[in-house]
Parts: C-alpha cells; structure tokens; sequence
C-alpha cells in the first residue's frame, strides 16, 4: 500500500512559522538600525554644532574688548532670552560662580567625546530656574546635559551646556524597543510554534485517518473533531461524511455481492442436482427443469443489469412525451384477466381530463407498473381486490396502486427498495427481489417519488407521483 | 450467422441445422460483410460486438448498398436506447444476449418469412377451421361467429399470419401489447387460454393454439 510521508508535512508548516520569526526579527533589527543612526548622526551632531556656535558667539563677544563684564552682560542677556534647556555657567579663576543658571560646575562626568562633556545633574542643582520636570525625570532625577568649556585669557570660564536628555531618553527608548522587540519575536515565536504545533495536530489527526483508511480498508475509523475548531473542524466534518457516505457505498455494494451468491447459489444448487440426475436417466423433464432453473439465473442477472443500467447510466435518449392514462389501462387490460383467474378484483379508475402527459421511456414504466401489479397480484387473497387509480394535480399526475394482501410491516418498509432485500413474509414466495429496485429505479429516472403506505384494514398503497411534462403527449 | 464468439456461433449453427436451416459462420465482420455481400441468404444474425467493422457498421454499409437481407441483431447490452439504435440502422428483429435457442429461432423464422413474402396483405387469414377476415374484423370457426375483444383478435390475427411457426410470449408483448421487456410471469399464457376458451370447440380434443414447451405458441392447419 502506497502511503505519503508525513515528515515532509512538518517541515514545511515549520518552516513557514521559522521563516516568518526570521523575517520579523531582520525587519526589527533594521528598523532599530535606522534610528540608531539617525541618533547618532543628526541629534548628537546637531548638539554639538548649537553649543559650538553658542560658545563662539561668546568668545567673539569677548574677543572684540577684552571685557569681563561685556561677557557677563552677554551671558545674562542670553539667560533672560533662552529656554530652560541650556545652560551656561561663569566662573572666575578660582571656579566662583559669576553667573549663569547652574550653581556649581557639574561634577558627575557621564561620558566624554573629544572636547564635550556629557554630565549628569541633578534636578536641584540647576541654577535659577529649575526646569520643568517632565515624565522621564520621576524615573529619573537626573539630567543629561552637554557641554562645552571655553577658558579665557583673563583666567576665567565660560561653560555651555544643553539639554540632551530628550536624546539620553530617546537611546533609552530605541534601547527599549529593541528588548521590546526581542520579547515580542519571543512571544510571537511561541504563538507561532504552538498554533503550528495545533494545526500539526489536526492535520496528523486527518492523516493518520486516513493512512488507516488506506492501510486496512476499514471505513469505520473517522478523524477525532472534538478538538478541532473553525476550519479544521469543518474540513474533518466534511470528510467524516464523506467516510461515512463511502462506507454506506461500500456496504450496499458488499450487501448486493452478499445477497448475489447467496441468491444464486440456491439455483445452482438445483441445477446441479438436476444435471447429476440426467447422468442416470436422461428424462426431457429433467432437462427442463434445468433449462428452467438457468433461465432463472440469467433473469436474475438481466434484472441486476438492467437496474444497474438504469441507475448508472442515467440514459433518457429514449424518452419521449406519452400518456400516462395509455400505460396504466394497458397494464390493467394485461394483467386483468390474470387478476379475474384469481378471484381477484382488479379497478382501473382514470382522471376524466386525460392524456397525462409524462416524458418517459414507455417499455420501462410497463414493466415498473408491471412488477408492482404483479406483486399486488401475488400477494393479494382470493377474494380480494386491487385498485389501479391515476389522479391529476397541479404539478403532476399521480398514480397509486392497492391491494388487500398483508401489506409491508413498518419495519420493512424502508428496506424493500434494496436488492434483493425480501420480507419476512414474502421469503417462500417465488421472486427475485430485484422487482421492487428495478421500480425505484424506473421511479428515480423518471423524476418520480414513489412511496409505500398501509392500506387499511389491511394492504398496501404504492403511490407514485410524476412530474407532467410541458409537451403535450404525441 | 456474424459472431465472433465461437461457442455461441456453433451452437447457433447447429441448432439451425437440426430445425432443417443450412447457415454459414462468419467470425469478424469483415468475413461477415464480405459473405452478406457475395450470397444470397434468407436472413442475417448479426452479433453488434465484433472484430471492427462492428455490427452496426455491416448494418448500415448492407443497407446503403441495398442489400435487404432480414437481419437479426444480437447484443449484450440490453438497454432500450440500444434497441432503438439497432432497429434505426435497419435491423429486422432485435434480441438480447443470453437469449433462448427457440426464441431466436421463433424470431429468426418470422423475419425469414417477411422478407420472403414482402409486405404482400392478406385480407382474409385461415388455419384450420378458423377464418379471419381482416376487413369485416370478423372470426369464424367452422362457419361460426366467435365474438372477440380487439386485443383477442390481434393475438389471434397475429398467431394466425405466422400460422405453423412458433411465437414466443415475448414476441406476443412486442407485437401484441407493443411493450418490450421480457415477461417472466404467465400473463400471456392466461391471455392465450382465455382466446382458447373463445375459439375452441368444447368438445375438441386438441386445442387450435398450440403451446411448444419452453418456446411458445403457435397455430396450425389441424
């Protein structure tokens, strides 16, 4: 038995789920690339420059006279104009403040790069005017501040400085992201692994079904559903259906191979009995008798054909648009006399509006209402009666056929469209049991219901329904 | 006889020779159309299933050159539609294998018949004492009157165009009822002993119809 690996399986629904993570994880790095050096490049750059340019306007103030106090004007006239966060501080030769918005120099040395200075402050330290505490600064209760130092001739100290705090916050931040993204890939990864895993699961629950399907030839086994939701569900659902519809199929056709050799073995049987016994003594009865049970072997499988024929086929090149009322009075006038023979009463009773119109194969609704009379005729008790009927409705005609013979039990009803299926009752009767199929499948070509009912007190009521033909009959 | 299975081919040989018939085999249907085409026969069995051409196609190349020869058709395949087909493309008689000898040979004699006889009608039928006369819708038995019912007379007429030869009870449903299908049951039979009942002196020994075991019916000039 050819089976498919299922290895191959995991590995892509793996693979898509890695490749995936993968992605997400180079696109994270990219992303975090990018702002890192958009940092660096532009907002430290951009810090310097301003500081540098402070500083030098400073210088050049003082560069042109010489004077302290120009320079200290300077500086006071920046402070009053400028926003909390830059800082200046002057000192004297000695490291006295003069002024400026810081009180001391800053002492905590964060990070030196060439001739700034990155140092950390605390909040109370800054001068004047404290700045404005902002959301990093609860976390946080010191500043980041960059500065430059400028010392003059005259001894003194002009220092300049800037917020980059929002800067500090921001490596912070970009710092964050990428542990934010890392845990992320992690958690999606774990997501991803699982929900692989999941769907792994369903599809090996579908799999190892239907390996067993294929291995053992058991159509009994179905895929679990219970743990299955959404798609999978529906998917297994569908198949468990089609499971159960395959081993209804399969079970008909083992039924009517079952039924076939028990059924023939049976003539066979006799057949060779009577053959053995026309060894002895060479009786043309005997030979008759042989001939006979052939014949009923070869009906058996003509039947069987022709249902088979019928149903699978599917053949109406030979339909045409015909009367009805014509087939069943031809049936009743067939069978009548056969019916009068048996004491039996046997009506015909016809819609007053005919012909009744019905595309169909007229050889093949003779013989369907020939086998139902038939049996009718059967089963049917001296005395008794028959009652062919034909009625007219607005969608079709019906025609239903009933006898006073035992009927069929409930229990039987459902069962006696099958091959060879026979009734309790009807067991000893001569019969194929092929009569009935061949009927429903007549009924079903033709687009015809056909239903069983009681006919009380007692007997049966076949009543089929035809769909009337558009055409009217030729 | 054009067939390609061997022991149905001999035995439908031989049994023809035994009922006094002379015929000649032919295994594919080139041999086939090539003895249909260069001898005379009074009829043709023709399997539809043969080493190409097949039967349909000697069927229908017969016709084209005019060739009438009654030609039975055999087939396997018993569908109606192919039934239609086989008597569209010029088959006289159409029959489904597995078939019975006297049913093919009932069949086979009455298309015989036909062709030899053409389509000559008759207006009065006579076998025994029994006289029909088709025009009037009358039967008499011996000078006497026997009133029938119009499915009767049809039996009756039918038996007596093919008088000495054996018509099955199928053949009656084809002719008669003009259904096709085989009947397993004795329907026929009640209807043939009802038109005995009718046609026969009470006091006759033998019936004017007479049944052939395990093939049918037939009526004679006794």
């Amino acid at each position: 038995m050819r089976t498919l690996p299922f290895n191959r399986w995991i590995s892509n629904t793996r693979n898509l789920a890695v490749f995936h993570i993968f992605l997400f994880l180079v696109s994270s790095v990219v992303v975090g690339v990018f702002l890192w050096l958009a940092y660096q490049n532009n907002a430290y750059k951009e810090s310097k420059a301003a500081l540098k340019t402070d500083l030098h306007g400073f210088s050049d103030v003082y560069d042109l006279n010489g004077s302290a106090t120009d320079l200290r004007n300077a500086v006071e006239q920046r402070l009053k104009s400028r926003e909390l966060s830059s800082f200046y501080l002057l000192m004297d030769e000695k490291g006295r403040r003069i002024t400026g918005n810081l009180n001391e120099m800053p002492t905590i040395v964060d990070e030196i790069d060439g001739e700034f200075v990155v140092y950390d402050l605390h909040h109370d330290d800054t001068g004047v005017r404290a700045p404005e505490k902002s959301i990093y600064t609860l976390f946080n209760p010191y500043y980041d501040i960059m500065t430059i130092t400028l010392e003059l001739e005259n001894g003194m100290t002009l220092l300049v400085g800037r917020d980059v705090d929002l800067f500090q916050n921001f490596y912070w931040l970009i710092i964050g992201f990428a542990w934010m993204a890392a845990a992320l890939i992690s958690i999606l990864s774990l997501i991803g692994f699982l929900t692989g895993n999941m769907i792994l699961k369903n599809v090996r629950h579908i799999h190892t079904t239907a390996d067993t399907v294929i291995n053992t030839g058991d159509l009994s086994s179905r895929i679990p559903v219970r743990a299955m939701t959404g798609d999978f569900k529906q998917l297994a659902d569908t198949l468990n259906i089609m499971l159960d519809r395959i081993q209804d199929l399969v079970m008909g056709i083992r039924q009517v191979s079952d039924n076939i050799a028990h059924d023939l073995r049976t003539p066979l049987t006799r057949l060779r009995h009577h053959i053995e016994s026309l060894k002895e003594n060479r009786d043309p009865k005997g030979i008759e008798r042989a001939a006979a049970e052939t014949d009923r072997v070869i009906a058996t499988f003509n039947a069987l054909l022709q249902i088979a024929n019928i149903e699978y086929k599917k053949r109406r090149e030979s339909f045409r648009v015909l009367d009805l009322a014509d087939i069943i009075a031809d049936i009743h006038e067939y069978y009548e006399l056969i019916a009068e023979d048996q004491h039996i009463r046997f009506y015909l009773s016809l819609p007053p509006q005919t012909p009744l119109p019905v595309t169909g194969d007229e050889n093949l609704l003779f013989q369907a209402f020939s086998n139902l009379v038939e049996n009718a005729v059967k089963f049917t008790p001296k005395g008794g009666t028959i009652a062919l009927t034909a009625g007219c409705g607005d969608k079709g005609f019906s025609i239903s056929l009933t006898d006073s013979g035992p009927g069929i039990s409930d229990a039987d009803k459902p069962f006696v469209f099958r091959r060879f299926y026979r009734a309790q009752e009807s067991r000893h009767t001569p019969g194929t049991g092929l009569g009935l199929p061949l009927v429903k499948a007549v009924m079903d070509l033709h687009h015809a219901a056909v239903t069983l009912a009681d006919n009380p007190p007692s007997g049966l009521r076949v009543r089929m329904v035809f769909p009337r033909s558009d055409t009217p009959a030729q | 006889m054009i067939e390609d299975d061997r022991t149905v081919r001999s035995y439908i040989i031989k049994g023809l020779a035994e009922n006094g018939h002379t015929a000649e085999g032919a295994e594919t249907g080139k041999d086939g159309l090539f003895l249909a085409t260069t001898e005379t026969f009074d009829a043709i069995v023709l399997d539809r299933m043969l080493p190409p051409p097949d039967g349909m196609t000697i069927l229908r190349t017969l016709r084209a050159t005019g060739i009438d020869t009654p030609v039975l058709v055999l087939s396997a395949l018993g569908d109606v539609d192919d039934r239609v087909k086989g008597l569209k493309a010029g088959g006289d008689d159409y029959l489904v294998k597995p078939f019975a000898f006297s049913e093919l040979m009932a069949r086979l004699e009455v298309i015989a018949r036909r062709g030899s006889t053409g389509q000559a009608r008759e207006t009065v039928l006579q076998a025994g004492r029994l006289e029909m006369d088709l025009l009037k819708h009358r039967v008499t038995c011996a000078g006497r009157e026997i009133p029938l019912q119009p499915r009767e007379f049809s039996l009756l007429e039918y038996l007596m165009r093919n008088k000495g030869q054996v018509v099955t009870r199928t053949m009656l449903l084809e002719q008669i009822w003009h259904y096709h299908f085989d009947p397993e049951t004795n329907v026929i039979d009640v209807h043939i002993s009802r038109l005995r009942a009718k046609i026969d002196d009470k006091n006759a020994r033998h019936s004017a119809i007479k049944t052939v075991r395990g093939a049918g019916y037939l009526i004679g000039d006794d």
